[in-house]
């Protein structure tokens, strides 16, 4: 019966907690109101209208803050950097440094957000100490942020912070990599040859892949030789994105793989690369046992063209599943 | 006749015994459950509204290939592609597969997209009815549309993984709206831990009262019938406080059928939807665990708040009545055909804990609750028990029902505040409180024929559902 009461009361305080909210809301809204016309005459070159700067209470940071952010992703140029410096200006920095500290991990990130719209002088101090944030979600978004101002963090400093422990997977690890990995080519390959561990080699060799960088072949191909399945698709697939004759024997290699996920993307990349050497091997792949080995193969006799789609055209004939998924890969897109 | 009274007054007893011991582990569970909620709620991370979630999550996502079944939906599918094809997500293709409508559902979606006959190469690495031809169209590349021979939901669903190119896939149903970053959102849970997690469920809330417009709902309200309302309350304990409870402890067995995003090669590796269950979305949560415990491979499958999908929820009590009766049915066939992973360690906490939940809740739940119902103010009344016993059974039943229900409104309000109004909570309350005496009694009785059903061996494939449509503006 108590609890029942209970949780009557607390549904009723809530009520009384959101007439509250409605009423802050409505505030809110208001202040909006009258800051938004003040923000665009700004932004078109009157000064911020002083008696409304004198006016702003210290509660007014965060619904300025809130219209400044969601104008600079849609505005460039000059018209950012004002935004940026009136948010500088009303004390954004100091309020998000502020929010750092919070015990809520998605406040702290959303502070990591904010800042890092801010120019690099004002908040990068502040952002490398994020790096150690408890939660990881904090630390990639404030290793995001950094990259973003162009903050040199090396592969070293990134690896040592996030797969310490074992190693983070998030994707979004991934996209730091390949941010990094046009300036940064040589310590990544330097990552493949040393003992780490398999995410770390899995994300440098998909960062180099991305980047397409044609020194890195000669390391990526090394991996291919690797004892783990996911280690030699990736570079595989990696091979495929950079497309470079130079990979030709690895690749042709790489049709013969005892797993299907390498021999896919090496049947990927013999149809990038064109290789016309590879065509008795993905004749033989059409017939192979998992499917997306036997589509790829197709897939690829029929880019490299020539002998390759007269094979194709052939193997189409007949009820064997070689023959289905030529016959459906010549007549896709128009055959 | 005395031996017969002696037998019922010896029998009797354990029996009532029995009921409030097992009503009172289901309260325990619930409690537990609202606790663990309300920890998760409160760490989960959040985003602000879609363009932010755009800005944050774009760069961190993988291909998701849409999965929509539809059987007779010609009045609602043109829509309902149309508000697909605008979702805010930088990679995805929808598959909308037709089972065999008897309708002009397919003739509709040829008309509006200006389909035409194509070729795709697929395989077929789960089972389903003959397809009887694939459209594609230039003018909507990402969409195809897959026409087949009538099978059942589940099996359309395997002729969509069959199509299907991408690493993972979103089964949705024909009928309801997603928001606009729902699959932003949903597909985090991968982003994070590409390796382990195989599933993820989002929450389905009830659309009915809401104002739609071009598919998408742009302003929240309840509905005006009791039904409906009652389901409101329904879905948000079931979403709010079970799911997430459960997936917490990674002992999630249910992602809803309307709203959930899987990996296609984990899917296949189960063997897919089974085409002969009613209750396919449950039977593939629990076949992953259970294949993937046997295997001793690592995965999770989470349930994760802020997606949401709204639904179009039964507003005649006939409608309902089929629609729970069908559930039960699912749930049965699910827990008995797994049944082996019941209290199994070889099945960690899934078999330890996630099964028995479905025993207690939905094996045992409805008899035992329905017998209640009957038994124990018969008993009460003829002096069987004594009236501290009656008084310990309403409580557990009415008093810790209430609880429960407002429980589920207060982490709501606590954390989610989807409900715009003050208003709109209290009536809620009101409803979380009346949902007890009477509904909650008639959805037992629901469920012990869907209990009848399943034990006679009644099949169905498609959950029909005749729609009033959503509140156009």
């Amino acid at each position: 019966m108590i609890l029942a009461a209970v949780s009557i009361v607390i549904m009723i305080a809530l009520v009384f907690r959101r007439l509250r909210i409605q009423k802050r809301q409505a505030w809110w809204n208001t202040r909006k109101q009258v800051l938004t016309p003040a923000v665009f005459a700004f932004l078109d070159g009157t000064p911020f209208d002083a008696p409304l700067r004198l006016s702003l209470g210290k509660s007014d940071i965060r619904p300025l803050q809130e219209i400044a952010h969601d104008l600079i992703s849609s505005v460039r140029g000059d018209a950012r950097d004002k935004l940026i410096t009136l948010l500088v200006e009303v004390g954004g920095v100091a309020d998000n440094t502020r929010r750092l500290q919070s015990a809520r991990e998605w406040e702290r990130l959303q502070a990591v957000r904010n800042l890092s719209l801010y120019p690099k002088e004002n908040v990068e101090a502040v952002l490398r100490k994020s790096l150690d944030d408890a939660s990881n979600h904090v630390s990639i978004a404030a290793a995001k942020a950094l990259i973003d101002m162009d903050v040199e963090i090396s592969v070293r400093e990134l690896t040592e912070k996030f797969f310490s422990g074992g190693g983070a997977k998030s994707l979004a690890l991934r996209e730091i990599f390949r941010r990094i990995a046009p300036n940064q080519t040589t310590a990544l390959r330097r990552m493949l040859s040393e003992q780490t561990t398999e995410p770390v080699k899995l994300l440098s060799i998909d960062a180099l892949g991305t980047v397409r960088d044609y020194s890195s072949i000669p390391a990526i191909m090394e991996q291919c030789a690797s004892p783990s399945i996911n280690v030699r698709a990736e570079a595989m697939r990696a091979l495929a994105t950079i497309g470079h004759p130079d990979a030709m024997p690895t690749i042709l290699t790489g049709l013969d793989d005892g797993a299907w996920e390498v021999r896919a993307q090496a049947a990927v990349g013999a149809g990038r690369v064109g290789i016309d050497a590879a065509i008795p091997q993905l004749s033989g792949l059409l017939d192979d046992q998992e499917w997306w080995v036997r589509f790829r193969a197709a897939e690829a006799l029929k880019k490299i063209g020539g002998k390759g789609q007269k094979l194709l055209t052939s193997a189409a004939k007949g009820p064997s599943r070689a023959a289905r998924v030529a016959g459906l890969v010549l007549s896709q897109d128009g055959g | 006749m005395q031996t017969l009274y002696a037998v019922f007054y010896t029998t009797a007893l354990p029996v009532a015994a029995g009921i409030l011991v097992i009503s009172l582990a289901q309260n325990v569970i619930y409690l537990i459950q609202l606790i663990v909620a309300f920890f998760a709620l409160k760490d989960r991370l959040r985003v602000r509204g879609p363009s932010e979630a755009w800005k944050l999550m774009r760069d961190t996502t993988m291909p998701i290939s849409l999965l929509v079944p539809a059987y007779n939906e010609e009045t609602t599918v043109v829509e309902n592609i149309r508000s697909l094809l605008t979702l805010h997500y930088p990679n995805f293709e929808i598959i909308m597969i037709n089972d065999g409508s008897k309708d002009d559902t397919l003739e509709a979606v040829i008309a509006a997209f200006s389909l035409l006959p194509i070729e795709r190469s697929y395989d077929i690495e789960v089972p389903h009815q003959k397809i009887r031809n694939i459209y594609g169209s230039s003018r909507h590349p990402n969409l195809t549309v897959v026409d087949k021979e009538n099978g059942g939901k589940a099996d359309a669903l395997n002729a969509g993984i069959n199509l299907s190119r991408f690493p993972l896939f979103c089964a949705v149903d024909a009928d309801s709206l997603l928001e606009s970053d729902a699959l932003l959102r949903a597909v985090q849970p991968f982003s994070e831990d590409p390796e382990r997690v195989i599933g993820v469920g989002g929450t389905v809330r009830i659309a009915n009262g809401c104002k739609v417009r071009a598919g998408r709902v742009v302003s929240v309200d309840l509905p005006t019938d009791l039904i409906s309302l009652f389901q409101v309350v329904e879905y948000l304990r079931a979403f709010l406080m079970a799911r997430i409870a459960w997936s917490r402890i990674n002992a999630l067995m249910m992602v809803s059928g309307a709203f959930g995003i899987f990996r296609r090669r984990a899917s296949v590796e189960v063997g897919g939807y089974d085409p002969n269950s009613v209750g396919e979305d449950m039977e593939l949560i629990v076949k992953f665990h259970r294949h993937f415990r046997e295997k001793k491979v690592d995965y999770e499958i989470r349930f994760i708040p802020d997606p949401v999908c709204w639904t179009e929820a039964p507003d005649s009590l006939r409608i309902l009545a089929r629609q729970r009766i069908r559930w039960q049915r699912g749930s049965l066939e699910t827990f008995f055909k797994h049944v082996r992973m019941l209290g199994n360690p070889r099945y960690g906490i899934a078999g330890v804990l996630g099964f028995p939940h479905i025993l207690l809740i939905d094996v045992l739940g409805p008899p035992v609750e329905l017998l209640g119902y009957l038994l124990i103010p018969a008993l009460w009344f003829l002096g069987v028990i004594n009236w501290d016993f009656f008084a310990a059974y309403l409580a557990l039943v009415f008093v810790f029902g209430i609880f429960v229900s407002v429980g589920s409104l207060i982490l709501e309000e606590l954390e989610l505040k989807r409900y715009p109004r003050a208003g709109q909570l209290v009536l809620l309350t009101l409803i979380a409180v009346v949902e007890n005496f009477g509904y909650r009694q008639i959805n037992s009785v629901w469920r012990v024929v869907g209990y009848w059903q399943y034990l006679t061996g009644r099949k169905g494939k498609w959950g029909e559902m005749t729609r009033s449509g959503f509140t156009k503006v």
